[in-house]
């Protein structure tokens, strides 16, 4: 039969078929529908059924809401913990759930109203209070009331939360222990005298932490750039703002972890990319050969690289010119090979030469590749390696045909992203309406329900 | 119907682990069961193992010689404790759960149709009846099992749930020779050794690091190379970043992927636990899981769990790691 | 020639879920099922022998123990390739464990009379391990557990197996046929069944083998044929995992230590 051309017709169509996961993504059209007790008694048939769905990522939210509406504590805790759960149906669930877990998913879920957490944050069960500490939605007040209650294992999730005002900060400071003040440091919201007065601290952690915060003025931070711990240097460069006074990082340093940082930094003076560019540590090497500011003379240098892993930053730098993509084209090692397989600007000739390649990575490279030619991505779906295939259907420009053709494809993920692709017309999507798999059968039912 | 018998396995000359950790088993059921805890060795020279059983409560070990026993093989074995237990009567036969015991125990029990259990953790008697604890549905639930009108069960024994005694003891020696002698069904023709650790592949890292959807894009991931190759671990990853190309295939552990069949430290990153994932990960000594949703599934197979995001964690070790020098 | 392929519904349990009233079994409506994959494994093996040797005649039988439920793993079986598929049920079996469901398999076998006989090493969902072997045991057939790697010709004497042992140390041996063989995950890859060969298997007929049919006496169906009863089911303490708590600095320091630790 042809796709139904409207809504209603879909969902006639769910109804006939009786397919929970057909319908599923369009639940929120079908309640607007006439036909919502049908669909209802699908969703709602068995409890086994309900329980997936209340666990399922992709459940919609108003469905999820439905579904709390049975008293049922492991429907509760199914849908305490789904992503999509909204604010009403949490606090739905709250007022109703006797179990301990169902209300720490309540107290780390994103979507808990302030009100919600703040009645958490007053509950006898430390871990609640812990985790009501710890979700990035907790509103100032409440944070504040935390503190005040005294449970001092809080104090450092609440000096690191980004809801913490200046003034709490100081006096969690006051209050606090080495480990918390390293966190109130840290966070953006720290008072700028306490940034001062303590990045020159004795404690290394201090100072990383004042280093890794980006309120800490320049001059401190210029200082820390030359701290005797490795660790401080590289956090106090890596957070110095993009471009700096090229004087400043103009030396090598001793530790290889702060010269990979300078090494991804885009103002590093043309002497220190030099000596960079023939470090001893590959990783150091590496960063610069990823670097889109590295200058094409060091690129071709390090396209010789003797380690592989730089040899294929090279070619997954975007900056790097199609003469030497095509060498790379011809590394002797085949994860260097794929850097460039799906490189748009890779040169048609290097493209064709990758197409007769045996290794898996590069063939789901080409696959990718978006100037790869029709007749090559039909070639590329016959594979009997079901990633390659997976790869054309990854690659926008994938041609109807060939899509059509891996709505049939053996893997039951294959089959499910074929249908979810653009290029797909809805009659196409319509054929897999009978998959004997739910994950396609649901593919097919967003389709229809975003095109109806 | 009284005592406890115990099968000596052993492989390459030498008694496996096992043998041990079922006499300290034996330990615990021994006034339970009554008579005596015996060790049965089938070997050429069953003499070699005699000393290597002869610790904690052991009373006697009866000793087998057949020259066709070097090797493992499960119908000869069979054969042999058939033998000693129609002789005997005991009330518990004790083997490892070993592969070798899932090769033979479940026929020997089914052939005598005496009560049997496998992969029992924890033993006991209420008083007259034996009962054995295992676990099903993956270790989610554990079950209690009794053998109703059996007199002699049969038990496979979990590796590692029960302590090896550490005590000498002086048990008697008895001889027995094996009454049949069928020939036997299978041949063993060699060995096939593991290839030698290290390696930058998968199955024969000792510590993988990896990552799942969490780590959000191709930029990262090179990040978490690095941090890998700091650590000292290989780098795997959950299909999905294999599938968009960010790493290669090799890097992908779990059923459409790879086994780390040799791991004894994984680090999850981001990594919410998937069957199929769990499936590459099913031999790992230890896991460790870091994740940001303290209900990710795979904290219930960590060893340790960080509930944390992972890009702090990591930035966190490449600074401690840069602060060491 | 047969090769005979039990086969086993498995259930998966969600890691939300309550026991059944009765506390010796959880509650259904937590379990999701699927074909063991175990059985996936056994199921490619025997499939490819009867392509490799496609002149042989090999009929490739997949059978399971269960109530009506079990049609959907044998429908699979039979999209992957089985030629036909047998379904043994008596209502006795609810009680049954893997020794007295090995008994009625038992019985299929000296109908069917098969050359091989492939079961998985185990199932996914409780792991005995057990109904396989016992299976020969009854049968008083050779047998072999846990076979990584397999050789066979139809009409041969001989199996040439590997099995896979403890630490990845492989064994390499022969047995005569006939036998029964559990086979280990990662022997072969198992097939993704084609959307037509679903279709073609959806249209087959399962064959149906009812108390009278399977001839077991009626005090060796389910818990009289079986070794051992389960007296209760429980669920053990919670938190598996050590949580390592704190900063994340601290956090982080606790993992390198973690790390020295085991690397020794």
């Amino acid at each position: 039969m042809s796709a139904p051309r409207r809504i209603d017709d879909f969902l006639d169509e769910c109804i006939r078929r009786a397919d929970a996961y057909l319908v599923l993504p369009a639940y929120d059209r079908a309640i607007e529908s006439k036909r919502r007790n049908e669909i209802d008694a699908i969703l709602f048939k068995s409890s086994r059924l309900r329980l997936v769905l209340s666990a399922l990522p992709f459940t919609p939210s108003g469905l999820l809401a439905r579904l709390a509406l049975e008293p049922c504590e492991p429907i509760f805790v199914r849908v305490a913990r789904n992503p999509n759960a909204d604010a009403a149906t949490l606090d739905h669930i709250y007022a109703r759930t006797k179990l301990v877990e169902t209300l720490r998913a309540i107290a780390n879920h994103r979507n808990t109203t302030h009100g919600t957490l703040d009645r958490l944050a007053a509950s006898e069960d430390i871990e609640i209070r812990a985790i009501v500490a710890a979700n990035g939605n907790t509103a100032h007040e409440t944070l504040r009331s935390l503190f005040t209650r005294g449970d001092s294992s809080l104090w450092a999730a609440i000096a690191r939360h980004a809801h913490t005002d200046v003034d709490l900060l100081r006096v969690i400071f006051e209050w606090a222990s080495t480990r918390e003040r390293a966190e109130v440091l840290g966070n953006a919201n720290c008072p700028s005298e306490l940034l001062r007065n303590n990045y020159d601290s004795d404690d290394p952690l201090v100072r990383r932490k004042c280093a890794s915060n980006e309120a800490l003025p320049i001059a401190l931070r210029l200082k820390l750039i030359e701290d005797a711990d490795a660790g401080v240097r590289a956090e106090a460069l890596g957070a110095l703002p993009d471009p700096a006074a090229e004087e400043k990082l103009s030396g090598v340093d001793g530790s290889k972890y702060v010269r990979r940082v300078q090494a991804r930094r885009s103002d590093v003076g043309e002497e220190l990319i030099q000596k960079l560019s023939r470090d001893p540590d590959s990783w150091v090497r590496r960063w610069l050969a990823r670097n889109s500011r590295t200058p094409l003379e060091i690129l071709r240098r390090l396209l010789l690289d003797g380690d592989e892993g730089v040899r294929r930053a090279v070619g997954r730098n975007r900056k790097t010119p199609p003469d030497l993509l095509t060498r790379i084209a011809s590394d002797t090692v085949a994860w260097v090979r794929a850097s460039v397989a799906d490189r748009g600007d890779l040169p048609k000739l290097s493209l064709q030469l990758l197409e007769k390649d045996c290794s898996p990575d590069v063939l789901s490279g080409v696959a990718r590749n978006p100037t790869s030619p029709s007749t090559l991505l039909s070639a590329l779906a016959l594979c009997d390696d079901p990633g390659i295939r997976r790869a054309v259907i990854l690659n926008k420009a994938a041609p109807r045909q060939v899509l059509r053709d891996l709505c049939e494809d053996d893997y039951p993920l294959n089959r499910a992203m074929a249908v979810s692709h653009e290029n797909l017309q809805i009659e196409d999507v319509w054929l897999s309406v009978a998959d004997p798999e739910p994950q396609v059968r649901f593919a097919v039912g967003k389709r229809m329900a975003a095109a109806l | 119907m009284s005592g406890i018998l115990i099968l000596a396995e052993h492989r390459r000359g030498e008694l496996r682990p096992g043998v041990l950790e079922a006499i300290g088993a034996a330990e615990q059921l021994r006034s339970g069961a009554g008579g005596d805890v015996s060790v049965l060795v089938i070997a050429p020279d069953p003499s070699k193992y005699i000393s290597g059983v002869s610790v904690g409560c052991v009373d006697e070990i009866i000793a087998m010689a057949d020259g066709a026993a070097e090797d493992f093989e499960p119908h000869l074995v069979q054969a042999a404790l058939a033998q000693v237990i129609k002789d005997r009567a005991p009330s518990v036969v004790l083997v490892p759960h070993s592969v070798d015991g899932w090769g033979m125990a479940p026929a020997l029990a089914s052939d005598l149709n005496t009560g049997f259990a496998s992969d029992v953790f924890s033993v006991r008697y209420e008083e007259a009846e034996l009962v054995a604890t295992r676990a099903a549905y993956r270790e989610k639930v554990f079950v209690e099992l009794d053998f109703p009108g059996k007199a002699t069960v049969v038990l496979t024994l979990r590796s590692g749930a029960f302590a090896a005694p550490t005590t000498p003891a002086s048990p008697r020696v008895t001889k027995m020779e094996l009454g049949s002698s069928e020939a036997l069904p299978s041949k063993h023709l060699g060995w096939k050794d593991p290839p030698p650790n290290g390696g930058i592949d998968i199955p024969g890292s000792a510590f993988i690091l990896s990552i799942g959807r969490g780590v959000g894009d191709e930029a990262r991931v090179e990040g978490f190379l690095e941090l890998a190759d700091s650590l000292g671990a290989t780098l795997g990853c959950s299909r999905p970043i294999a599938d968009n190309g960010w790493l290669p295939k090799a890097r992908q552990v779990g059923q459409s992927g790879q086994l780390a069949a040799k791991c004894k430290l994984y680090i999850a990153m981001g990594i919410s636990g998937s069957v199929q994932h769990q499936w590459g990960m099913k031999h790992v000594e230890t896991i460790v899981a870091i994740n940001k949703d303290p209900e990710a599934s795979i904290f219930g197979i960590a060893k340790y769990g960080i509930v944390a995001d992972m890009m702090e964690i990591a930035d966190e070790l490449q600074a401690q790691m840069a602060s060491a020098g | 020639m047969k090769i005979l392929v039990p086969i086993k519904r498995v259930a998966s349990l969600d890691d939300e879920f309550e026991l059944r009233s009765d506390g010796r079994d959880v509650d259904q409506d937590f379990c999701e099922y699927d074909l063991n994959e175990f059985d996936e494994y056994s199921l490619e093996a025997a499939v490819q022998i009867k392509e490799r040797f496609a002149d042989a005649g090999v009929e490739v039988v997949a059978l399971t123990v269960d109530t009506e439920e079990g049609d959907d793993v044998l429908r699979k079986a039979l999209a992957k390739g089985a030629d036909r598929a047998v379904r043994a049920w008596d209502d006795g079996l609810v009680e049954a464990d893997q020794v007295a469901i090995a008994r009625v398999i038992a019985k299929v076998a000296e109908r069917e009379q098969p050359e091989l006989i492939l079961c998985g090493a185990q199932s996914a969902d409780h792991g005995h391990a057990q109904t396989g072997i016992a299976l020969a045991g009854l049968l008083k057939r050779n047998h072999a557990a846990v076979v990584s790697g397999l050789e066979y010709e139809p009409g041969a004497k001989v199996v040439a197996i590997d099995r896979e042992l403890e630490g990845g140390l492989v064994e390499k041996l022969q047995i005569e046929t006939p036998a029964v063989l559990t086979i280990q995950l990662g022997i072969n890859k198992p097939r993704y069944a084609s959307l037509r060969s679903i279709k073609q298997a959806n249209a087959k007929t399962i064959e149906v083998l009812e108390a009278a049919e399977i001839g077991l006496p009626p005090e060796l169906i389910g818990q009289g044929g079986s070794l051992s009863r389960v007296r209760k089911m429980f669920i053990p303490e919670r938190g598996r995992s050590v949580m390592i708590e704190g900063t994340p600095a601290e956090q982080a320091s606790r993992l390198l230590e973690i790390v020295r630790e085991v690397q020794g």
